[in-house]
């Protein structure tokens, strides 16, 4: 059963004296994707002896299960943070719809409050995990040979290949995907702990050095982008960037 | 309440045509000045099809021959368009497009317009044509009510990038113009574009941006509202108009008009010319990665146009032209350099351009890396 932290809001508010008393509350609806392995290309601006490169696909391998959750934070969610004083305000809407508007250090600290709440450890995915949750979802962005800018243009006209569809849907709207993950890739795209990268690929193709901009994150959607932590609306864009990501919104894993 | 179209239905009696009240005629004359006639019957005529922004009918740049009629026909349309991803606009439209579609003709041709005002629509229009002369630009001779037609003509005396505009009097004038109602003629001279030596000069395409500032009216949790037809957001709109802060400045009628999947493209080598229309409101096109090398900022091309603009100005009330041939390939935006305008409130468009990279005009010398300095 799905129960959202606002209703556990509403019965914890009804018998707060008691919170403590009853069975400790089991926190948003997860889902476990099981050990195994997956396919990760990682994020940013590489290049291998000076020309830009996509880093090759890794082949990553996890002998821990993966606790996510299966819905973005909904707005009813995020209003029981804000009610809270631990979370600002974001953009108002139906309850459950997921919550948009965010920045990175908002959705950071919905985690940090939450991990108080619950006593449990919640963080942002890192831009792996999230590709390892997504599986199918997950939207591969390498941009083939050619000049800098043959890759500029191909990675500009496969964001505009996307339908532009901005409506913010309920939650479940745009469906499971095989992991029973719900929402991703729609047109909210979600937070990820991963900086903003510049790297070398050494002679075997393989990142052999990076530098890391953490004042800029990947966000994970229809397809990657990097915001600026503190942005919470990134759709204008505009200017030679390509083409921006609708909402930002986040989901959360929990770590066991 | 009754709404205005069904008012307008119950005094018409007519449910198809509802100002037309008039019995249908054929033809209506013609209004008789006390001036001398002219005979344009040996004048070769030639019919150009319209065709949307941002792109043009089929054209020479130099004439082929003597002055000639240039037939064009434009429907106005009254009808909602989006503006972004949350904001509509009962926007009224020359030809069904934002801005109306571009005219193409040669210094000395003369423009017979039939414009036509379909019976669906519920309000009166009419058309201002900077290009011409008199008759406040022929908005005193084109007025027409729904289901109603008109022909005007006017000699293109001046070369040069103009605005046209409906102008249907009083407070409808900026409302109609902020609607959506606006566009270019463009009057080429008939041996072409010459240069700043006086050089003749071509282009290889041109690129059409009308730029538009609507002023959308909020509800009370900021939401822009939406409205079952035009004149039921007259005064609404009206008082945010008069308060002079767009809610939009966009390119061709919407935020992403000219961008992601709608982006216009070129190759290196390429010479585009840039037409750029803003009847309402001043601003200033740039193309970031490029430049002007030949502007006509005012439009008119019997002045020798300026060289190597970074930022041009476009006047409100007026149509300029800029020509760029492009030397690297990439992607590039042509902006509003007010950038707040460009890129929040959508006066953006984007061109890829395809060819070789050429480093000598620009190479990365080095690829960003850890800082050295003290």
């Amino acid at each position: 059963m799905k129960m959202s932290l606002a209703a556990l809001a509403v019965l914890a508010l009804g018998a707060s004296a008691s919170l403590h008393d009853r069975a400790p509350t089991t926190g948003p609806e997860l889902v476990t994707v099981s050990a195994g392995s997956w396919d990760w290309r990682p994020a940013g601006t590489w290049r291998q002896d000076g020309r830009q490169m996509d880093p090759p696909i890794q082949r990553l391998d996890a002998t821990e299960p993966l606790q996510i959750m299966r819905y973005q934070v909904s707005r009813a969610d995020y209003a029981t943070c804000v009610a809270d004083g631990a979370c600002i305000a974001a953009d108002p809407g139906p309850a459950d719809e997921p919550q948009t508007g965010v920045s990175w250090h908002d959705a950071t600290a919905y985690a940090a409050w939450l991990s108080d709440r619950t006593g449990q450890t919640w963080r942002l995915p890192t831009d792996s995990e999230w590709q390892r949750a997504a599986a199918e979802r997950w939207t591969d962005d390498a941009l083939g040979g050619g000049d800098w800018t043959d890759r500029w243009l191909v990675r500009y006209d496969r964001e505009a290949g996307f339908e532009k569809d901005p409506l913010v849907r309920p939650q479940g709207a745009w469906g499971a995907n095989s992991h029973g993950v719900e929402d991703l890739a729609g047109n909210v795209w979600e937070w990820t702990d991963d900086c903003s990268t510049n790297g070398t690929l050494g002679p075997d193709g393989r990142p052999a050095d990076r530098a890391d901009y953490c004042g800029a994150r990947v966000v994970e959607g229809k397809h990657r982008a990097v915001v600026i932590d503190f942005v919470r609306d990134a759709s204008a864009g505009g200017c030679a960037a390509g083409v921006p990501p609708d909402h930002l919104g986040f989901r959360l894993v929990r770590e066991d | 309440m009754l709404s205005r179209r069904a008012a307008l239905m119950v005094g018409a009696g007519l449910a198809a045509a509802p100002m037309l009240v008039r019995t249908a005629q054929a033809e209506t004359a013609p209004m008789v000045a006390d001036a001398a006639p002219v005979d344009l019957s040996s004048l070769p005529r030639i019919r150009r099809e319209l065709v949307a922004p941002p792109f043009v009918h089929e054209h020479e740049q130099v004439a082929p021959g003597g002055p000639r009629v240039v037939e064009f026909t434009m429907d106005i349309h009254e009808k909602e368009i989006q503006v972004a991803d949350d904001a509509w606009l009962q926007a009224m439209t020359f030809n069904g497009s934002v801005p109306g579609p571009m005219m193409v003709v040669h210094q000395g041709d003369y423009v017979e317009l039939t414009l036509r005002n379909p019976p669906a629509n519920m309000l009166q229009h009419n058309i201002d044509f900077h290009a011409s002369t008199g008759a406040l630009g022929g908005g005193a001779l084109t007025l027409i009510n729904p289901g109603e037609q008109t022909v005007l003509r006017f000699k293109a005396t001046r070369a040069g990038c103009f605005t046209y505009h409906c102008a249907p009097g009083g407070p409808m004038i900026p409302w109609h113009v902020t609607s959506g109602m606006s566009g270019t003629i463009m009057v080429l001279p008939r041996e072409g574009l010459k240069d700043q030596h006086g050089q003749p000069i071509a282009y290889d395409r041109v690129i059409y941006i009308g730029e538009n500032d609507f002023y959308i009216p909020r509800d009370e949790n900021g939401a822009f509202k939406r409205y079952a037809d035009a004149s039921e957001g007259y005064e609404d709109t009206v008082n945010v108009m008069n308060k002079l802060i767009p809610s939009h400045v966009v390119f061709n009628g919407a935020v992403g008009a000219l961008t992601g999947d709608n982006a216009l493209t070129a190759k290196v080598g390429e010479r585009v010319l840039f037409v750029h229309n803003q009847a309402n409101r001043d601003t200033r096109p740039h193309l970031i990665g490029g430049h002007g090398d030949l502007v006509w900022e005012a439009g008119k091309f019997d002045n020798v146009p300026d060289v190597d603009l970074e930022t041009w100005f476009i006047r409100g009330g007026s149509s300029g032209a800029a020509l760029y041939k492009f030397l690297q390939p990439g992607l590039y935006a042509y902006v509003n350099h007010n950038l707040i305008e460009a890129v929040n409130l959508g006066a953006t468009a984007h061109i890829k351009v395809e060819g070789e990279w050429n480093n000598d005009l620009m190479e990365q010398v080095m690829a960003p890396t850890p800082y050295t300095g003290a």
